[in-house]
Order: structure tokens, then C-alpha cells, then sequence
């Protein structure tokens, strides 16, 4: 009944789709209104057919109706009701259906808010939105049908979604985040598939399209950063980020984005780089479909694992025809965009927009290409061979001291040409910032190179960030009439996307150097511990009290009960409780580490594992630094909020434009 | 395939084998090594250098078990014996290439975290560097045709009030919405409208 009721959903979106696409590009072709306008009505037939479709699944699983296939596969009585619902991205068919929810609720949005000024620029944007929501909708309604009937008898119960998901709050947030960002890729593609068709791009557009930008590279941001989160706090290595080709994937259209959003700003201020940002935003929109691509198809050793199935085929397929669609799109259309010639001097704004253009791309294809190298060398040679963390800690960390050094020198460059001396001033004053990062960077202890130079170029970033931050505060009063002038806060809050992008710049330092020092200044230890012993780690000294087994009903915990004591003195600080959690659909079991974290400092401890006489391994490791990590991504993606909101115009215009300092140098 | 999988299983049987001992009679000399590698190459080490080299070798050494993470960061027990391995092979006096070339001949080439750069693995150390250059050559071809633009726009702008220019020194940013569209095909209409509006 459900499954029927969900299937005939999932179609009616499909027939939406199917008629909509082709209907709203005849429509950009004739520039016709009527047409439009039932395309978009066809589009929000599609979300709600997606939302009552997604509702119907959720309702089957809490109601452990086991005769929908998807039910069969991932619930189970014994599972939390929260969880329950969770499952619902917790196994491939799902997720799908998740992601085609997502997809029609942008498409929508689009909708609803589209502000276009020609017909033939909606219409198309439209009809690319409902073409890709046609493939998705064919995935759920065939290869990916979470709807299916489960073959007779019927199961009583059902085996529970996948243990790794279930361990964690993180993972109800992570993967809805992360795919908020992947799925709300497709609007700027589409806009920008609707420019090339078009042959225009005017300055709203590009606003639009830069809006339409920030939603997914926030919610990428925050996607990534949750689960780097979720990984350290879950899989028990101490580490958030591996180089897994899934994690890759992730990060892949966020570098692209990234330069995307960089370069419409030259092209806004100076109506440069015009194809450029088109290129930029159709190639993010491509790796998300190839990173969907990796993760469903299991040709990567991934974590990501739970999610491989059979449909990677039908994806590549799909990825295959965009590509091509793109290309050959690109090849007939892009003359049309005209761009101003190219006017960047290397020592001003244009030219560090080029330099940050080049080594995110440049990033980019490290990225994927490390990522693709055991597919091609398989391919290629016949032999397996591995990409992991070592190759891509070696190539990315230069790479990303020239995007620090870049977001330290860019925006404290002017825009226009303007005399060397000028350039030189700007340069130069921040250089004592740089001297105090390094001194800072210094003390800590352990003076490695890298981490050296971390301290200087975010040193000297810091400085610029604020500078350029607090700058319309400062510019409005006084310096014409030459006294020592107040600040207005009023005039930086009235231009929250200038505010915004130096958010997001801080947040990067941030996160950059919480990196760099965590990874510098990790120490270890691990000990086999009967009841009453102790461990020492840095300040603390460990005592293990007792391991005790806890029974839920879809899990059997063994914790180890451990006093965290300062080392000296011996004040008792906190109770950690690591331990290995055994779900009955699992062979080995699944450490859940505990964590003690401080604003300096996380201790980490994990359970690796029980012996018979009752002795426990334990691993112990301090890191520090590692919550501004955290921090700094959720900075990064408040400060994306941030860019969001409309600038406020000044109450009089007879402040002049001076305040009027908008569009974030930066973001 | 089978006899792959095989060879793995028996590589790993004698991995455990061997390890097991190597838990508890870890510092005692009289431990069996196999005879695949040969006479070590560096001196025997201990103490905090040996400590560092373990990790520095275990952290290239992929864990077999695990999902891309390496021995070194690997909480697993199997990834713990592998580990135990390196430490008392480097103790012995072996290098870390030796090492690795050991864990290769059991496990394969897949047990290298990082590519050997040779033969074909060089396209992935070598494209990423190509790529950059390339890049590096259009940004600098770019920003020297830029030249000319710019002299041009220098010599047009010449002629502006003083307080455009000083608006401009500060750098602060205009609102786009503001500011004409700078499409080039108006910049004609653009440079009649500065004229008239010239005091």
C-alpha cells in the first residue's frame, strides 16, 4: 500500500519533469510567458510530489511497515525512533530520495523567486533544473527505487540501519548538510547553462547567480566540516581529515566554487573573466555528479562504503551526457559572452582574483586527479595501487600556504592600477602582523618550518582581514577633515556581504592554523591497563576504574571507565568512558572514543580493545587546537550567511558612496 | 585472483605468526626475520629516533583492513601488529625503504599510501606541477596583454575630479547595483556621458 502510494508519487514528479523540461525550453526558444509559467507550475507539481514522497517513506518507517523494500532493508524495531527517521539517508535508495527532495525544493525556490529580466533566461535556467530533476526522478522511480514491494513473507523485523550511522548525533546533520550543498550546485549551473544559451550575462544575472553560489558553498562548508567532526568523534583515529575519495568528492566543488565566487567579483567590478566564472560554475556542478558518481559506485576504497551500489553506472551515464552537453554548449555559445579585455595588473586586486583563480584550480586537479589515479592505474597498469594522505598532504599543503598568502596580500592590494609606492604602503604595513604571528608561532615551542610560516602569512592575513573588515567604520568620518576620527560599527553592519566575506576570511586563518598546529603538536600514548592502573599523557594521568557492559536494545557497549587526574596534585577532572559498541548486524565491533575537549586542548581516549582477564587497551591522544577548527569552518559558513543579506542602504544619500562599501573584497 | 587472495592470507597468517612473539620478546635480539630482507642497511635504533621513524614509516604504510587510513593512525589490531613490525624492523637495522619494500613483496604495491614515483605512478606526481605551470603561463600571458588595456584606461581616467580619485585611493568598494554595467559594448555611451557631466 505505501510502497504503491510512494511509486506513484515518485512518478507523477517524473511525468512533472518530463513535461516541464522540454516545455520551459520550447518556452526560452519562443519566449513565451504562457509557457513559462506552466513550466513552473509543473515544477512546484514536482516538489510537492517529492515532499509527499519523502513524507510516505518517513511515515513507512516509523510505522515499520516492512513491505516497503527500503523499510525491509534499513529498519528495524529495535531502533530508536530519532534514528528511525535518520535512516532514512542511511542506505543508497534513500539518499536518493532525499537528494531528488532537495533538489525539487530548490527548484522551487528558484521559482519563487526568480527575478529575471528576460523570458529566454528563466525559461532555460528552468528547463535545466527540471532536466536534472527528470534524471533524478528516474533514479528513484527505477534503479534506485526505494519504493519496491518486499517479496513474501513479509519479515517481522527488520536488520537496522548501518551501526556507523547510528553512533553519532553528527550523522543526523551531516549528510542532509552536505547535500544541501551538492544538490543546490545545480541552480548556479542552470543559470549559468541559461546564460550561455541565452548569449548574455547581465550584472543582475550574475548577481543571481553569485547568490545562488553562496547557498551551496555554505552548506558544503558546513557539510565538510561536520563530517571531519563526526569522523574524529566517531571512527576512534584521532584524525578528521584522511584524503578519503569520498571526503575528496566533497571538497572538489567547493574549490571550484570557491574560485567561481571569486572571479564573478572581477567580473562585476570590472566585466572581466566573464566565460571564466561560467566555466568555473558549470565544471562545480559536473564534479558534484562525479563525486555522486564515486561515492554510490564503490570504484573508490572508501568509508563511504554503506552507500556503493549498482546505479553507478546509470550515474556516469548521466555525468557523461552533461559533460558533453556543457561542452558542446560552451563551444557554440561562449563567444557570445563578451568580456571587457583583460586589464589586471599582477600587484592589484584583479590580479591576486588570478593567482587565487589559479591555485584553487590548480588544487582542484591535484585533488581529483589523486583521487582518479588508482581508478586509472588499475586501469592502465592492472595493479591496485593507493592515493592516500601522504601524496595529498605533500601537494596540498603548499598549495594552500599560497591561498593563505594570497588571502593575506589580495584584498589589501587596491582594485584599479595605481602608482607603486601606493601598492608598496599597502603591502608593507601589515608586515609587523606577519613578525608577531611567527614570534606567536615561536613560542608554542616547537619551531617547525611549516609552522613558521603559518604564523606569517596568518599573521599578516589577520591583519588585512580586519583591516578591510572594520574599513567602511573608519572611512566615513574624518579623514577629509583630517581629525583622529570615531569608528561607526553602524556603517561595517550596513554592509554585511563586505562583512560577511571577511568572516569567511577569518574563519579560513582560523581553521588554517588550528590545523597547522594541531597536526604539529599531537602527542600519543597507549597502554594495556588492568583495573587500577594508570596511564600518563601530558598533564593528565589515566586510571582505569572498570569495564562494564551495557545492553541497549540495538546495541552491546563495553565501557571503560576512566578517571582523567591532573598529573600533578591528582585533582580528579572528569570521567571518560570510551568504548566498543557491538551491533548484532556486525561482526567487529565499533570504538566509540570519548573526548574531553577544552579551548586548548582535546583529549581523546579509545577503547581498542578487552582482554579475557579483564584488561583494556587504550589509546590516548592529545591534540591541541582542534575545537577552533570547528569554529573556524562554522565562521566560515556564518560569514556566508552573512553575504546572503541584502545591503542596507544609508538612511541619507548625502553620506555618498563611500559607505556604501559592499560585495565583500574577499569572499 | 584466488591465488592473490591466497597469497594474502598466508602473508597475513605469517604476519600474526611472527608479530605475536614479537609483542612480547620485543627488545630480545634472538627474534626470526624473514629471509626476504636480506642484510639490513642502516644501524640499529632506539630510543625517540626509533620512536619517530616508526611513525614517519608506519604513516606511509597503508592498513589493510581499514577504509584508506594508515598503520600509523589506525586504531585497529591488526594495524597495532603492523606497526610492531615496522618498529622492530627499523630496530634491527633496517631502512625505512627496506621496510616498505618488505610490506610490499607481502602485501602489493596497494600497501603504499604514497605512489612510487616510477613508471607510470609519475603522471600523478608529475600533472599536478604541469598543470600549475601551464596555469602560471596564462595568468602571465593575461596579465601582459593586460599592458596595453591599462595604459588606456590610465590615459581616460586621467581627467577625472580629484575626489573620484581619492574615492578610489581608499578602496572602498561600490555597490554594483550603483554602478553601470560594465559591458563593453556601452562604454562608448559611457564616455559621452562623462564628457557632459565634465564641470
Amino acid at each position: 500500500m505505501m510502497s504503491l502510494l510512494g511509486q506513484s508519487l515518485v512518478l507523477v514528479g517524473l511525468a512533472a519533469c518530463a513535461v516541464g523540461a522540454p516545455l520551459a525550453f520550447t518556452a526560452g526558444a519562443r519566449r513565451s510567458q504562457v509557457g513559462v509559467t506552466a513550466a513552473r507550475w509543473l515544477a512546484h507539481l514536482f516538489s510537492v510530489a517529492m515532499v509527499l514522497a519523502t513524507a510516505t517513506m518517513i511515515v513507512a518507517l516509523v510505522r515499520h511497515d516492512f513491505s516497503v523494500s527500503y523499510v525491509a532493508e534499513v529498519g528495524s524495531l529495535a531502533t530508536p525512533l530519532v534514528i528511525t527517521i535518520v535512516s532514512l539517508w542511511s542506505s543508497l535508495a534513500g539518499s536518493i530520495l532525499l537528494w531528488g527532495l532537495i533538489l525539487a525544493l530548490f527548484t522551487t525556490i528558484y521559482c519563487l523567486t526568480d527575478r529575471a529580466s528576460q523570458i529566454d533566461e528563466s525559461a532555460y535556467t528552468l528547463g535545466t533544473l527540471l532536466s536534472v530533476g527528470l534524471f533524478f526522478s528516474f533514479l528513484i522511480a527505477g534503479p534506485a527505487n526505494p519504493f519496491g514491494t518486499t517479496p513474501s513473507p513479509i519479515p517481522l523485523d527488520g536488520p537496522g540501519p548501518n551501526p556507523l550511522l547510528q553512533n553519532h548525533a553528527l550523522m543526523i546533520i551531516h549528510p542532509p548538510t552536505l547535500y544541501l550543498g551538492y544538490v543546490g550546485m545545480v541552480v548556479p549551473f542552470a543559470i549559468a547553462l541559461a546564460a550561455l544559451l541565452a548569449g548574455r550575462m547581465p550584472a543582475k544575472r550574475l548577481q543571481t547567480m553569485r547568490t545562488w553560489l553562496l547557498v551551496p558553498v555554505g552548506f558544503l562548508s558546513l557539510g565538510i566540516m561536520l563530517g571531519g567532526w563526526w569522523s574524529y568523534e566517531v571512527l576512534g583515529w584521532g584524525g578528521y581529515w584522511a584524503w578519503d575519495p569520498v571526503e575528496n568528492a566533497s571538497l572538489l566543488p567547493w574549490l571550484t566554487a570557491v574560485a567561481a565566487l571569486h572571479s564573478a567579483m572581477a567580473q562585476q567590478r570590472r566585466g572581466t573573466l566573464k566565460a571564466w566564472t561560467i566555466i568555473l560554475v558549470l565544471v562545480s556542478f559536473l564534479l558534484t555528479i562525479l563525486g555522486t558518481f564515486l561515492t554510490r559506485s564503490g570504484v573508490v576504497n572508501s568509508v563511504h562504503a554503506f552507500s556503493q551500489s549498482s546505479i553507478g553506472p546509470t550515474i556516469l551515464t548521466f555525468f557523461g551526457i552533461c559533460l558533453v552537453a556543457v561542452v558542446v554548449i560552451l563551444a557554440l555559445r561562449v563567444d557570445r559572452l563578451q568580456s571587457a579585455p583583460a586589464s589586471e595588473a599582477l600587484t592589484s586586486r584583479a590580479g591576486a582574483i588570478l593567482l587565487n583563480n589559479l591555485v584553487l584550480v590548480a588544487f582542484t586537479f591535484t585533488v581529483l586527479i589523486g583521487t582518479l589515479f588508482p581508478i586509472i592505474a588499475e586501469a592502465v597498469r592492472g595493479v591496485k595501487v593507493s592515493v592516500g594522505e601522504p601524496y595529498f598532504n605533500r601537494m596540498a599543503i603548499p598549495l594552500g600556504f599560497g591561498l593563505l598568502f594570497l588571502l593575506g596580500v589580495g584584498p589589501a592590494l587596491p582594485w584599479g592600477t595605481s602608482d607603486s609606492r601606493q601598492v608598496r604602503k599597502a603591502l608593507l604595513t601589515p608586515l609587523p602582523a606577519a613578525l608577531v604571528g611567527m614570534v606567536l608561532m615561536a613560542w608554542l615551542g616547537k619551531p617547525s618550518g611549516s609552522l613558521l610560516l603559518t604564523g606569517a602569512l596568518g599573521g599578516y592575513a589577520l591583519w588585512v582581514t580586519f583591516d578591510q573588515a572594520l574599513r567602511p567604520g573608519r572611512a566615513g568620518r574624518g579623514k577629509r577633515s583630517g581629525t583622529r576620527q570615531g569608528f561607526s560599527l553602524l556603517a561595517v553592519m550596513r554592509s554585511p556581504r563586505r562583512l560577511g566575506a571577511y568572516v569567511v576570511h577569518f574563519g579560513f586563518i582560523m581553521t588554517f592554523i588550528a590545523i597547522a598546529v594541531s597536526s604539529t603538536f599531537q602527542t600519543d600514548a597507549e597502554a594495556t591497563l588492568q583495573a587500577g592502573d594508570t596511564m600518563e599523557i601530558g598533564e593528565y594521568q589515566l586510571r582505569f576504574e572498570a569495564l562494564r557492559v551495557v545492553e541497549e536494545p540495538h546495541l552491546t557497549a563495553q565501557r571503560a571507565r576512566m578517571v582523567v587526574l591532573r598529573r600533578e596534585g591528582g585533582k580528579e577532572l572528569a570521567i571518560l568512558e570510551p568504548a566498543l559498541n557491538v551491533y548484532p548486524s556486525q561482526r567487529e565491533p565499533l570504538a566509540a572514543p570519548a573526548v574531553r575537549s577544552s579551548p586548548t586542548h582535546d583529549l581523546y581516549l579509545t577503547l581498542m580493545n578487552t582482554g579475557l582477564d579483564g584488561t583494556v587497551g587504550i589509546r590516548a591522544i592529545l591534540t591541541p587546537a582542534v575545537i577552533w577548527i570547528w569554529i573556524g569552518v562554522l565562521m566560515m559558513s556564518l560569514g556566508t550567511v552573512l553575504c546572503l543579506m541584502p545591503n542596507r542602504r544609508p538612511s541619507t544619500t548625502l553620506e555618498g558612496p563611500v559607505e556604501q562599501a559592499t560585495e565583500g573584497g574577499a569572499a | 585472483m584466488a591465488t592473490r587472495g591466497v597469497g594474502l592470507g598466508l602473508a597475513l597468517l605469517a604476519l600474526l605468526l611472527t608479530s605475536a612473539p614479537a609483542l612480547v620478546a620485543q627488545d630480545s635480539a634472538a627474534v626470526e626475520l624473514d629471509p626476504r630482507l636480506g642484510v639490513p642497511d642502516d644501524a640499529p635504533l632506539s630510543g625517540p629516533a626509533l620512536e619517530a621513524l616508526t611513525q614517519e614509516i608506519s604513516s606511509l604504510i597503508r592498513c589493510p583492513v581499514c577504509q584508506g587510513l594508515s598503520v600509523a593512525d589506525s586504531p585497529t589490531t591488526s594495524a597495532v601488529a603492523m606497526q610492531d613490525e615496522v618498529r622492530r624492523l627499523l630496530a634491527a637495522g633496517y631502512s625505512g625503504d627496506q621496510v616498505l619494500v618488505y610490506f610490499e613483496t607481502s602485501y602489493g604495491e596497494f600497501i603504499r599510501l604514497e605512489p612510487k614515483a616510477q613508471g607510470f605512478n609519475l603522471v600523478v606526481w608529475i600533472a599536478p606541477f604541469a598543470f600549475l605551470l601551464i596555469g602560471a603561463a596564462l595568468v602571465a600571458m593575461r596579465v601582459r596583454s593586460s599592458r596595453a588595456q591599462l595604459a588606456d584606461n590610465a590615459s581616460r581616467s586621467a581627467p577625472r575630479s580629484a575626489s573620484q580619485s581619492q574615492e578610489e585611493s581608499q578602496d572602498v568598494d561600490h555597490d554594483p547595483h550603483n554602478e553601470p554595467e560594465r559591458d563593453p559594448s556601452l562604454e562608448a555611451y559611457r564616455q559621452r556621458v562623462r564628457e557632459e557631466v565634465k564641470p
